[in-house]
């Protein structure tokens, strides 16, 4: 592994996203969610009134930057390319199965180990399901389980643009809101750090992120490949630094099993969930948040597993699939066992028969 | 077109009182609750405990789902010294409606549900420790963690 601009880059990436992972709790966001694709997702949602969850309505900047962040990243390194075409419905399907494993956890993979890093040791059981549902996701892949391969022939020119159109509306909502936003008054959405930082934040994270193609599922996924010689594992190592010290320093570290915010106590459905998240992200190439990142550089394949996620966050609180701190709901466990089915079959249908 | 044009101004009306009906929809709970519950309220104030708790199971089974009902039990078993039936009310009434352990919350009931879990939880995960078999104390001992999980905040 050499020390070059791409590494620093990476590191960069891991570094800010730790820090501001934390810092947004102490600047407003919920506790231990400074950072939390799904649960911005439902909150997005819920503003533009997919659900009717009062406690859940606010358009999180957050997301608007990491789109915008990555699509200026890309433009600005001539990456920016219209590209796509393999498996769009499945595509939809995991983003939408991607929202219900993070639901049932309570938090994506960064709010994981947001969590796991502020002393939620509940968050443990699904640090494992995340490694296994990578490890799944792989073993998948050397068996020849494939969505296909990007091609810029099969996207039209000018596609990739609509992503970061659609965000660039939200960013317009952001600053002249429109009557039909909803915006929460009271819950976990009425809790957000100022605007202007929030989306500032979300900038600069899209922006790095893009750079470094750093992604939490992606820096596990090298590391089982290709152990410590891999670039993204030390990313993920200082993200997760970084988080632990921003926490002790700002007196956020509380560590314990049970009482953390938001989280429950039902281990395996934990676990299951992340698995979930964890191998689905490997098949479609990428955590929530790198899909949302690559939905800005052009990728139309991630903008589609973008727009499973956004439904995936309006139904999750409109069928009652989302855990609280009471624990998993029955349609919770339904869901992800629907998503553990879809996984399987695809794999069965869609693997290598040499 | 021309209908579609004629159809915004409408809609747009229709979008924009949208907070305001909340807004009315949120006051009018409160008001009717507190018309609703009043004798539990009176009798409360004037410490007549079994009183209230008569009154608020007359209530019950006209409403038996009503978050505001599972709170003012709570409130009473409190002040009772029944210290787990409190701790089990709040939860169903914290359950079926977040807004009594809001900060900001007009009918919050934080500081009372707080001071509770406080003074129970090392009581109860002792309780626990000691007959880890007994379901009884599992639950008790879930159900302050639960409050305690809410209190601490979080996405929801």
């Amino acid at each position: 592994m050499r020390f070059d601009r791409h590494l620093i880059i990476i590191l960069l990436s891991g570094l800010l996203l730790g820090f501001f992972g934390v810092m947004l709790s102490v600047w407003g966001n919920p506790e231990n969610s400074g950072i939390c694709v799904s649960c911005f997702m439902e909150n997005s949602a819920g503003a533009l009134g997919l659900h009717d969850n009062q406690r859940l309505q606010y358009l999180r900047p957050e997301l608007v930057g990491f789109v915008l962040g990555a699509f200026g990243s890309a433009l600005f390194r001539r990456e920016f390319r219209s590209r796509g075409g393999s498996a769009p419905l499945l595509r939809f399907a995991a983003g939408f199965f991607l929202i219900v494993g993070c639901a049932v956890f309570i938090g994506c993979p960064i709010k994981l180990f947001l969590r796991f890093t502020a002393g939620d040791f509940s968050a443990l059981a699904g640090v494992i399901g995340l490694v296994v549902g990578v490890w799944c996701g792989l073993k998948g892949l050397a068996h020849g389980v494939e969505l296909g391969r990007l091609s810029s022939a099969a996207a039209p020119r000018g596609t990739g643009l609509l992503s970061p159109a659609l965000f660039l509306l939200l960013l317009i909502f952001l600053f002249v809101p429109p009557a039909f936003l909803n915006v929460s008054e009271k819950g976990s959405s009425a809790q957000h750090a100022p605007m202007l930082i929030s989306l500032g934040v979300g900038l600069a994270l899209g922006f790095f992120a893009q750079g470094s193609r750093f992604c939490i599922t992606g820096s596990i996924r090298d590391s089982l490949l290709m152990g410590r010689r891999a670039p993204l594992l030390w990313g993920g190592v200082l993200f997760l630094c970084t988080a632990l010290a921003v926490n002790f320093s700002t007196g956020r570290f509380n560590p314990g099993f049970a009482g953390q915010p938001g989280s429950h106590q039902e281990y395996l459905w934990s676990f299951l969930g992340m698995v979930l998240v964890g191998w689905f992200s490997i098949i479609i190439g990428g955590c929530p948040f790198r899909q949302l990142v690559k939905s800005g550089e052009g990728d139309t394949d991630a903008a589609i597993a973008v727009a499973g996620m956004l439904l995936g966050g309006a139904i999750v609180q409109s069928w009652n699939l989302a855990a609280t701190s009471a624990g998993v709901p029955t349609g919770g466990k339904v869901a992800v066992t629907a998503g553990f089915m879809l996984l399987l079959g695809g794999s069965i249908l869609l693997r290598e028969r040499s | 077109m021309a209908l579609v044009i004629q159809a915004l101004p409408d809609k747009t009306t229709r979008i924009d009182s949208r907070s305001l009906e909340r807004e009315l929809s949120a006051q009018a709970r409160t008001a009717l609750l507190d018309r609703l519950y009043a004798p539990v309220s009176t009798a409360l104030q004037a410490g007549q405990l079994q009183e209230a708790l008569l009154k608020l199971e007359e209530i019950t089974v006209r409403y038996p789902g009503e978050a505001h009902g599972f709170i003012l039990k709570g409130e009473i078993f409190n002040r009772l010294e029944l210290f787990d039936k409190a701790v089990a009310s709040f939860v169903q009434g914290v359950k079926l409606n977040g807004d009594y352990i809001d900060k900001t919350s007009q009918i919050t009931r934080r500081a009372v549900i707080e001071k509770l879990v406080t003074a129970q939880l090392a009581g109860a995960a002792a309780a626990y420790r000691s007959s880890p078999g007994s379901a009884a104390r599992k639950e008790q001992l879930a159900n302050i963690n639960y409050l305690r999980s809410r209190l601490a905040g979080g996405c929801e």
